[in-house]
C-alpha cells in the first residue's frame, strides 16, 4: 500500500494548547535569557570555575539527539530498510528542529549574544569551535536539501545521494561536539578521543529514543495509526544503541583506571564525588541504562506500547545525566596544576572541587531550547506534509527488509 | 531558484485537497515574514540593551563638549562625521595586536577632548544624553559598542582645566546647550 | 641551596647591568658624543622597550622569573598592585569575581615542604586558549604575549575549559568606571596582560615593580643578555605543567 502524507489539521483546541504551553515556556525561557544577560553571568550558577553549566547540558543534549533522529531517515536511505522510509520526512524535520533549539540556547548563553554576527564572519581556523559553526550551519542545509530531494517528486531519484552524503555529515558532526571536549589537554575528565565515538553512539541512542517518544505521542494526538510492530523494530534497535553507548562509558572509565594518574578523578566521579557519582550510578547506569534494556527486552511487558515509551524517556533521563556528569562534573574535578604537590591556600578554588548550584535561569532558558525545537517540529509538520496518514503495521509492514 | 520550484511543486507531489494548498500557500509566506519580524525584533532588544538609559532628543543634538577655536579636531569635522568609526577601528587594531598606541585616532584622546561637564562640573558619561557620543548616536540610533569596556569619561589626570584656571577653555555648558537646543528646536518648528 | 644560588645570582646580576649602564654613560659622554643620544639608545640597549609609535617585534619575547623562595606567605602585593593598576573591581563574589594573578600555597605531597607564589597567564609559546577560540579574539602577539581582543570576544568561554593553568576569568557582571588603559566589560573573558599597556610605552608590568621582595624579574626571553636571561641561564627553574609542552613564559624558581 502506498504511503501518503499530510499537515496536521490544526484545528482543535489541543493543538492551540499546546502550541500556547510550548510558546509560554519559550517565552519565559527567553525572558530569563535575557536577564542573564542584562545582569551578566553572576545570577546564574556558573563561575569562573565551572564557566558551562546547565545551558550547555540541554544544548548538547539537543544538539546531540538532533544529528541521532536523523538516524532513523538514513537507516531508511543509506541502508535501505524499507519500514523505515515512511519515517524519514519526519525524521529529518526534526533533525533540523532539534540542532535549531541546541544553537539557539548555546547563543542566548553567550557572554556577548549580541556580537553572534562575530562569530559568523571570524573565524580561528584551529579551533574545534568555529569547524562546529560550520558543521552545524552545514547539516541544517544538507539536511534541508536532503529533505527537498525526498519530498519533491522531481526530485526523488538524486535522494540517496543526498540521504548519504547527510548521514556521513551527522557522523562528522557528532565526532566535532565530541571533540570539543575530546581535544581539551588540560583537564583530566576530557583530554581523550574516546569522547567523540562516545557521543555519536549517545547522539544514536538519544536520538532514537527522542524520535520514538515524538512519533508515539505525536500520532496518538493526531489519531494517526501507529503500528507496535514498526515500534517494536525501532526499540530492538535502541537497545543496541544503549548497550553500546554503555560500552563506550566502560572503556572511557576502564582507561582511566589503568591510568595510575587518572585515579583520583575516577574516584572522584565513581565513589566520592557527590551528585556526580549520584548521578552516573542512578542517573546513567541504573535509570538510563539497566532499566531500560531490563524494560526492552522483557518477555512479556517489553512488548507493550508503554514499554517502548517508558525505556525511550528513561533513557533521556540518562543520556541527561551522563551529560551532566561529563560536562559538570569534569569541570568540577580541580585543575593539575601542581602534580606532586597540594594545595594549601588559593583565592582562587586552586586545588578544591568546584561547587556548582544551577539557577532557575539557566533551567529555564535550557527548557525553552526544547519548547523552541517542539514548536518549529508542530509548526512544521502543520504547514508542511512531514507526518504519514497511517503508520499502522499492514501499510508499513513492519518486518520489510 | 530552486526553492521558488519546490513551493510552486508542492500541489503536484503531494495531491491535497486544492482548498488546503490555497490555505497552505497563504500561511507558509505569512508565517514565514512574520518569524523573521519577531526575530528582527529580538535581536534588536538585545542589540539595544541599554537604551533604558536613553530618551531620544527631538532635534538633531547639537555636541555639547570641550571644543574651541584653538583647538582643532584632527581631521576636518566632515571627515570625522563620515569616518571617525573607521579611523577608531584602524586605531583599534593597530593598538591590540601590533601595540601602536599613537594618541591621533585613539578613542581614549576623543574622551579626554570631547568632554561634557554637568551642572556640578562633573564629566558625564555616555548614559548622559549630553555626553558627546551619545547625543548624535541616539538621535541616529546607531549603537555604541564602546562603553561596554572603555570608560566613556576622560582620564582624571587628563580632564581639561576647570574653570578659574588660566588654561580653562570654556567648554559649553548644559545649560547654553539646552538653551541653544531650545532655540534651534523653535527655529525649525 | 637553591636561596643560596639565587641570591648570588642577583648580587652578580644587578649590579652587573647597573655597571653596564654607567659604563656605557661614561663611554658615550667621554667620547664626546651627543648627550641626547644616550636615552634613546639607552633605552633599546638595556630594555629592548619599544616606544609607543612602535609596532612590537617578534625579537622579544616577554617573559618573567618568579623566585619562589623570596614570595612570602601571606603577602600579595602583587595581587593588590594588579587589582589596582588595572581597576580590577570585586562585588564580595569570590567564584564569580575576577582575578588576574592569585597567590596560590602548595606543600609538596612527599617532602611537605611548603612553596608561596603569584599564578597568573603563563603566556605560553603554544597557547591552547588561543587554539580553542572560535573567532581568534584569543591570540597571541609578536612579542610573545596572550591577550584577549575583546572587541570580538564573544564570551563562549571555551578558552576557559582550555586553560590549564585557570588564569582566566569571565566577567560576571556590569564594570562601570574602567581605567583608560585597561578597557573591560561585561559578557567578555580576560587575563593578565603583563600590563600590555605599560609594555607598549617600554615599562614593567605592575606586580613585577610592585613586589617589595623583588621576587618576579620580568624581561626579554629572547635577549641573551637580558637580567631575565641570565638569570635563568644561571639557576634552575620550573615550567607549570611541563609535560603539556606549552612552554609558557613565565618560570617559576625554588618550586
Amino acid at each position: 500500500m502506498k504511503i501518503t502524507y499530510s499537515e496536521l489539521k490544526g484545528k482543535s483546541p489541543g493543538f492551540f494548547i499546546v502550541l500556547g504551553v510550548l510558546a509560554a515556556i519559550a517565552a519565559i525561557g527567553l525572558g530569563s535569557a535575557y536577564y542573564m544577560e542584562h545582569e551578566g553571568h553572576h545570577v546564574t550558577g556558573m563561575s569562573n570555575q565551572i564557566v558551562w553549566g546547565l545551558p550547555h547540558i540541554f544544548a548538547l543534549f539537543l544538539i546531540v539527539a538532533a544529528s541521532g533522529i536523523l538516524n532513523v531517515a538514513s537507516i531508511g536511505t543509506v541502508f535501505g530498510k524499507k519500514a523505515y522510509k515512511p519515517l524519514g520526512r519526519l525524521s529529518g524535520l526534526m533533525a533540523i528542529t532539534m540542532l535549531a533549539g541546541g544553537l539557539a540556547i548555546l547563543v542566548l548563553d553567550l557572554g556577548r549574544p549580541d556580537r553572534l554576527v562575530v562569530a559568523m564572519t571570524t573565524y580561528n581556523f584551529k579551533s574545534i569551535f568555529s569547524w562546529n559553526i560550520y558543521l552545524y550551519n552545514g547539516f541544517l542545509l544538507i539536511v534541508g536539501v536532503y529533505l527537498w530531494m525526498m519530498m519533491e517528486r522531481k526530485m526523488q531519484k538524486y535522494y540517496p545521494y543526498a540521504g548519504f552524503v547527510a548521514f556521513i555529515w551527522r557522523l562528522i558532526l557528532t565526532t566535532g561536539t565530541g571533540s570539543i571536549f575530546g581535544f581539551l589537554v588540560a583537564r583530566e575528565a576530557y583530554d581523550t578521543a574516546i569522547l567523540a565515538p562516545l557521543f555519536v553512539l549517545l547522539s544514536f541512542a538519544l536520538g532514537m529514543a527522542v524520535f520514538l517518544l515524538y512519533i508515539i505521542i505525536a500520532f496518538q494526538s493526531c489519531d494517526r495509526p501507529l503500528g507496535d510492530g514498526l515500534l517494536q523494530r525501532m526499540k530492538k534497535l535502541l537497545g543496541i544503541f544503549v548497550a553500546s553507548v554503555f560500552y563506550f562509558v566502560v572503556v572511557y572509565h576502564l582507561t582511566n583506571l589503568y591510568l595510575t594518574n587518572q585515579h583520583a578523578f575516577e574516584a572522584f566521579i565513581l565513589l566520592n564525588g557527590g551528585i556526580y557519582t549520584f548521578l552516573f550510578w542512578v542517573g546513567y547506569i541504573l535509570i538510563g541504562t539497566i532499566a531500560p534494556l531490563a524494560i526492552f527486552y522483557h518477555p512479556t511487558f517489553g512488548q507493550t506500547r508503554h514499554a517502548v515509551t517508558l525505556g525511550s524517556a528513561l533513557i533521556l533521563v540518562g543520556g541527561w545525566s551522563l551529560l551532566y556528569v561529563i560536562i559538570i562534573g569534569g569541570q568540577a574535578f580541580p585543575l593539575e596544576i601542581f602534580p606532586g604537590k597540594e594545595v594549601i591556600e588559593s583565592s582562587f578554588f586552586d586545588g578544591v572541587v568546584a561547587s556548582y548550584a544551577p539557577s532557575l535561569w539557566e533551567f529555564l532558558l535550557g527548557m525553552a531550547g526544547i519548547a523552541i525545537a517542539l514548536i518549529a517540529t508542530v509548526l512544521g509538520t502543520r504547514i508542511l506534509p512531514f507526518m504519514p496518514d497511517t503508520l499502522d503495521d499492514a501499510v508499513v509492514n513492519p518486518q520489510a527488509d | 531558484m530552486p526553492s521558488l520550484l519546490f513551493f510552486r511543486a508542492l500541489p503536484q507531489s503531494f495531491q491535497l485537497k486544492s482548498s488546503v494548498v490555497m490555505k497552505q500557500k497563504r500561511i507558509t509566506p505569512l508565517s514565514l515574514f512574520g518569524f523573521a519580524m519577531l526575530s528582527l525584533l529580538f535581536f534588536n532588544s538585545i542589540a539595544s540593551a541599554d537604551s533604558e538609559y536613553f530618551s531620544p532628543p527631538r532635534n538633531t543634538p547639537k555636541a555639547v563638549a570641550h571644543a574651541s577655536e584653538s583647538q582643532a579636531c584632527v581631521e576636518p569635522i566632515e571627515t570625522m562625521r563620515r569616518q571617525h568609526m573607521e579611523f577608531i577601528k584602524h586605531q583599534r587594531d593597530e593598538t591590540m595586536h601590533k601595540g601602536i598606541r599613537t594618541t591621533k585616532y585613539s578613542l581614549l584622546e576623543c574622551i579626554n577632548c570631547h568632554v561634557t561637564y554637568d551642572e556640578n562640573q562633573q564629566a558625564v558619561s555616555y548614559k548622559d544624553e549630553q555626553h558627546f557620543c551619545s547625543g548624535c548616536h541616539q538621535y541616529a540610533a546607531v549603537n555604541i559598542d564602546c562603553f561596554q569596556c572603555h570608560n566613556s569619561k576622560p582620564t582624571p589626570s587628563v580632564v581639561k582645566p576647570m574653570p578659574g584656571h588660566p588654561e580653562f577653555i570654556s567648554p559649553i555648558t548644559i545649560d547654553m546647550a539646552k538653551q541653544a537646543q531650545q532655540t534651534t528646536g523653535g527655529a525649525s518648528e | 641551596m637553591n636561596h643560596q644560588v639565587s641570591h648570588s645570582a642577583q648580587n652578580e646580576d644587578v649590579p652587573h647591568s647597573e655597571n653596564a649602564r654607567r659604563q656605557f654613560f661614561l663611554k658615550v659622554a667621554g667620547a664626546g658624543a651627543g648627550l641626547a643620544l644616550a636615552p634613546s639608545l639607552l633605552l633599546q640597549q638595556v630594555a629592548h622597550a619599544k616606544t609607543a609609535d612602535q609596532a612590537v617585534s617578534k625579537e622579544v619575547r616577554w617573559g618573567m622569573l618568579i623566585d619562589t623562595s623570596k614570595c612570602a606567605q601571606g603577602c600579595d602585593d602583587c595581587v593588590k598592585a594588579c587589582s589596582e593598576g588595572n581597576g580590577l573591581t570585586g562585588h564580595g563574589r569570590p567564584e564569580t569575581d575576577v582575578q588576574w594573578v592569585r597567590k596560590v600555597t602548595v606543600k609538596d605531597k612527599q617532602t611537605g615542604k611548603v612553596t608561596s607564589l603569584p599564578l597568573m597567564c603563563q603566556h605560553c609559546e603554544h597557547p591552547p586558549c588561543v587554539d580553542v577560540c572560535p573567532t581568534g579574539a584569543s591570540f597571541k602577539r609578536d612579542n610573545g604575549i596572550v591577550l584577549v581582543d575583546k572587541h570580538i570576544c564573544i564570551g563562549c568561554r571555551y578558552c576557559m575549559m582550555a586553560c590549564p593553568y585557570k588564569a582566566r576569568s569571565f566577567v560576571h557582571e556590569v564594570v562601570e568606571d574602567q581605567k583608560a588603559h585597561a578597557p573591560r566589560g561585561k559578557g567578555t573573558v580576560e587575563s593578565c596582560t603583563f600590563c600590555v599597556h605599560k609594555l607598549d610605552q617600554g615599562e614593567q608590568p605592575v606586580c613585577a615593580t610592585a613586589c617589595g621582595e623583588d621576587a618576579m624579574l620580568f624581561g626579554d626571553l629572547n635577549d641573551p643578555d637580558s637580567a631575565l636571561s641570565k638569570r635563568l641561564q644561571q639557576v634552575s627553574s620550573t615550567q607549570l605543567r611541563a609535560d603539556m609542552e606549552l612552554n609558557p613564559g613565565v618560570r617559576y624558581q625554588g618550586l
